[in-house]
């Protein structure tokens, strides 16, 4: 449950349009199995056409892709040093590369 | 010679007038499902003029769609899809979206496609039908690659004159209670709003209304078809300029968007823009109940008032390729009349391909209806305006600096600055009136010349600052003036010392201080970074102030490349303009800009007015009356057109004065023309030494200055 206090966003960094490229991919890649899942959840609950091996290939995929995803920062933070504080996440904007550090203020 | 008469002013973040962004501009396929053709509404300006309750995509028809674009990936080499959703009203099919959307992204997972990872699902609304709980689920459950735009057409009393339910009824109320859930769903949500002739007393306040409800971007155009009334050009400016004194007074420019002010609104088209097509019609994909492929929903035929529909293919056979090629060959040069490719104020005045096609005289897409023309210059004008405030109130300047093509010189007294070889009338102090100002800059707005206020050395009146409010005016003052005008052009006229920083100035130049030239330039270059520089009365320069001169040059061209292999890049246009050019650049006076003089009447120069007996072009009050224009084009000049000195100002005031013709120069000003070609070509061989031509242009030193043996092209016409 959230505290309620307000969040900080300070830029800790920039990665390179490549390297933003690969973690759209992934950010996209994870939001449309996302949905898919959803997609595939609905059909078995309506017996409708339910294919057992895509359901188990997304959901095998989702797990892949997250650790890719997770990977990508791990690699990135190695990387670059961002600056870090407990509770804190680290967050890209799409459009111009930026790397920000989102922490809590004190409450 | 204005050419670079660019705002220097900081270039800071605004929201109002810049490009609404959309997801993907560029490598994206747009695939439409026509779902059905009936509406909940039938609004009075809608183009679709055949909606029936009868015409529904079945599913079947869709998903052979969808297998068919989905297995040819040859077809459809974008990187990226928008699948989109269209009506009539589409959420009337929410069921049938929802089998699509699920069979697309499960075929798009099965296949491996690149577009699973890479795609939008658009939808445009009327938005009756948002709240429930069928289009609730459908959002919820493709809510992070959805995009859904609900058309809220303004304030109440115009939304609900177009926008009407088949009772007759208005919509707004029905809509507008869906908002606050659409927008908590899609917090950058834009509304799309349109107007019509009767809409336009509303337009103000239907875009503020729209603010009001917590939408910040509004796409918005006035239709394309025909049914303008005469004066709506003059509502639709006035409502606009209201807009922005709203926009300005309440500074809302960094937080909200409508399209109609725009950055890069109004000025002529470029050779690029001339070769390119804006519109996709052609490169998107719009598919009917039936299964057939149009070019856009445009071209589907229940768009259509006077043709068939425009089939480029099915669901069976493919696309028919031969019927794409008309789309895919289609340039905006190919499609419009001389008078638009030659407007000073083209960029940003739209058409539809599919009106087009429906309009045309015979059945082709080549052929570009017009009828907003009178509203896209009232819109320019009042884009002006907005611009020109919002410059004042907070010093921000458009991202874009075109600097329009047409100048209108304002002489504010006989003692105002000079800007080139003519001579003030002596003993003269004749003032132009406010009234005459007033008028002046009346006719440069409405005819898209950007004033050009020439000082007398007092600067301006209070009276005369307040005419200028709200208008973009460029300024030249005198180099020993203490008035600073507004971003103002500085002349030093035979000036050899005390010069003022700023990033252009002029400098003119008579014959006894041509061997001082370089240190001049010099001392100028210590504080400005481009010179323009005019030599007075070349008539009379003997041989020996010409080889001067072209000694003082090559001085000039080594300190410029010595500094630019430093890092510092300075203009001299009689040197580094040549480098640039691929035709003659020209003074264009009487072709881009006139004069307005003390008496209230137009000449084609400054010199013209100031000659004894000096022909007027024109009155202030009856506009420029000028028809001769071919007779000033380089083009119809034997000797101009055969003549490759580009950075030439070729001017017809000395033309005139020495060989009685406009277009015929004197002997000398071909040859100092030429020497300062040579010397161009010199400073561009320094340059290719020092290894830094290429900062500057991809051609080589012979293909810019080819080699020739003559300082007056007349040798080389007479031995044609």
């Amino acid at each position: 449950m959230s505290c309620g206090c307000e969040k900080k966003l300070e830029k800790v960094g920039q990665v390179t349009s490549e390297e933003r490229d690969e973690i759209q991919r992934l950010y996209n890649r994870k939001m449309s199995l996302k949905e898919l899942v959803m997609v595939l959840q609905e059909n078995s609950a309506q017996n409708s056409q339910v294919d057992d091996a895509m359901y188990e290939k997304v959901v095998q995929d989702i797990s892949d892709t997250n650790q890719n995803f997770q990977g990508w920062w791990d690699l990135m933070a190695q990387k670059y040093h961002w600056k870090n504080i407990h509770g804190g996440h680290w967050r890209i904007d799409f459009n111009t590369c930026d790397i920000f550090l989102e922490y809590p203020t004190e409450c | 010679m204005l050419k670079d008469g660019v705002s220097t002013m900081t270039v800071e973040n605004y929201l109002m007038g810049s490009k609404i962004e959309s997801w993907k501009e560029t490598d994206v396929k747009n695939i439409t499902f026509v779902v059905t053709e009936d509406c909940n509404l039938v609004c009075k300006y809608c183009y679709i003029t055949g909606k029936n309750t009868k015409n529904k995509m079945s599913f079947e028809t869709a998903k052979k769609a969808v297998d068919y674009i989905l297995n040819n990936p040859d077809e459809f080499p974008e990187s990226s899809v928008i699948w989109e959703f269209i009506g009539g009203e589409p959420f009337l099919e929410v069921g049938l979206m929802d089998q699509i959307t699920d069979y697309i992204k499960t075929e798009m997972y099965r296949l491996n496609h690149k577009w699973f990872e890479n795609y939008r699902i658009s939808i445009s609304t009327n938005g009756l039908l948002y709240h429930t709980p069928e289009v609730q689920r459908y959002i919820k459950k493709n809510l992070n690659n959805l995009s859904i735009g609900i058309s809220v057409d303004g304030n109440k009393i115009k939304h609900d004159q177009q926008r009407v339910k088949p009772d007759g009824s208005g919509s707004y109320e029905e809509v507008v209670k869906n908002v606050p859930l659409w927008l908590e769903q899609f917090p950058n949500g834009a509304t799309k709003a349109t107007f019509a002739s009767a809409d336009l007393p509303y337009l103000k306040d239907s875009i503020i209304s729209i603010y009001e409800l917590g939408i910040k971007t509004i796409p918005a155009n006035v239709i394309f078809e025909e049914g303008w009334e005469e004066g709506d050009d003059l509502v639709f400016e006035e409502q606009l300029r209201q807009l922005a004194d709203y926009i300005i007074d309440n500074r809302l420019w960094d937080e909200f968007n409508c399209s109609l002010f725009s950055d890069s609104l109004g000025f002529p088209l470029t050779e690029e823009n001339l070769k390119a097509n804006w519109c996709g019609a052609g490169r998107m994909l719009s598919i009917d109940y039936e299964g057939n492929f149009y070019p856009c929903t445009r071209f589907v035929g229940y768009s259509l008032n006077n043709r068939e529909g425009y089939v480029v293919g099915n669901i069976e056979d493919g696309y028919d390729h031969d019927k794409i090629r008309p789309f895919l060959a289609l340039t905006l040069e190919k499609q419009s009349t001389e008078e638009c490719i030659n407007c000073q104020v083209a960029i940003g005045c739209a058409w539809c391909q599919g009106l087009n096609y429906d309009d045309a005289r015979i059945d082709t897409i080549y052929e570009r209806a017009t009828y907003i023309c009178k509203m896209h210059k009232a819109r320019v004008r009042a884009n002006d305006y907005y611009w020109a405030r919002v410059r004042e109130v907070a010093e921000l300047d458009r991202d874009i600096p075109r600097p329009r093509k047409d100048h209108l010189y304002f002489l504010l007294s006989d003692e105002s600055v000079r800007h080139c070889t003519y001579k003030p009338k002596e003993e003269s102090d004749r003032k132009m009136s406010l009234e005459t100002l007033k008028k002046g800059l009346e006719f440069a707005r409405k005819n898209f010349y950007t004033p050009v206020l020439m000082l007398p050395p007092e600067g301006l009146s209070e009276e005369e600052r307040d005419l200028l409010r709200g208008m973009d005016v460029l300024e030249m003052q005198s180099g020993t003036s203490k008035v600073t005008g507004r971003d103002a052009i500085v002349v030093y006229d035979n000036q050899v010392g005390d010069f003022q920083d700023g990033s252009n100035c002029i400098l003119i130049i008579k014959a006894d201080l041509i061997p001082n030239l370089s240190d001049i330039v010099k001392k100028i270059f210590m504080k400005q970074s481009r010179i323009n520089l005019i030599l007075e009365e070349t008539e009379k320069l003997t041989n020996e102030e010409l080889s001067i001169y072209e000694n003082e040059l090559l001085k000039i061209a080594e300190y410029l490349a010595e500094q630019l292999s430093s890092g510092r890049y300075l203009e001299l246009n009689v040197l580094s303009d040549a480098i640039h050019l691929e035709k003659m650049a020209n003074c264009n006076a009487g072709l881009d800009s006139f004069a307005l003089a003390p008496d209230g009447k137009f000449y084609l120069c400054p010199a013209f007015y100031y000659t004894e007996n000096g022909d007027a072009v024109g009155t202030v009050e009856e506009g420029i009356n000028f028809n001769y224009r071919e007779f000033l084009t380089g083009e119809k000049s034997s000797l101009c057109s055969a003549c490759d000195a580009y950075h030439c100002r070729r001017c017809i005031y000395q033309n005139k004065m020495q060989t009685k013709e406009y277009l015929i120069p004197g002997k000398v000003q071909c040859v100092v023309s030429h020497i300062e070609r040579k010397m161009s070509k010199e400073y561009a061989t320094l340059l290719l030494e020092k290894r830094i031509l290429r900062q500057l242009t991809p051609r080589s030193v012979d293909e810019i200055f080819p080699e020739i043996d003559y300082y007056d092209p007349l040798e080389k016409v007479v031995n044609r």
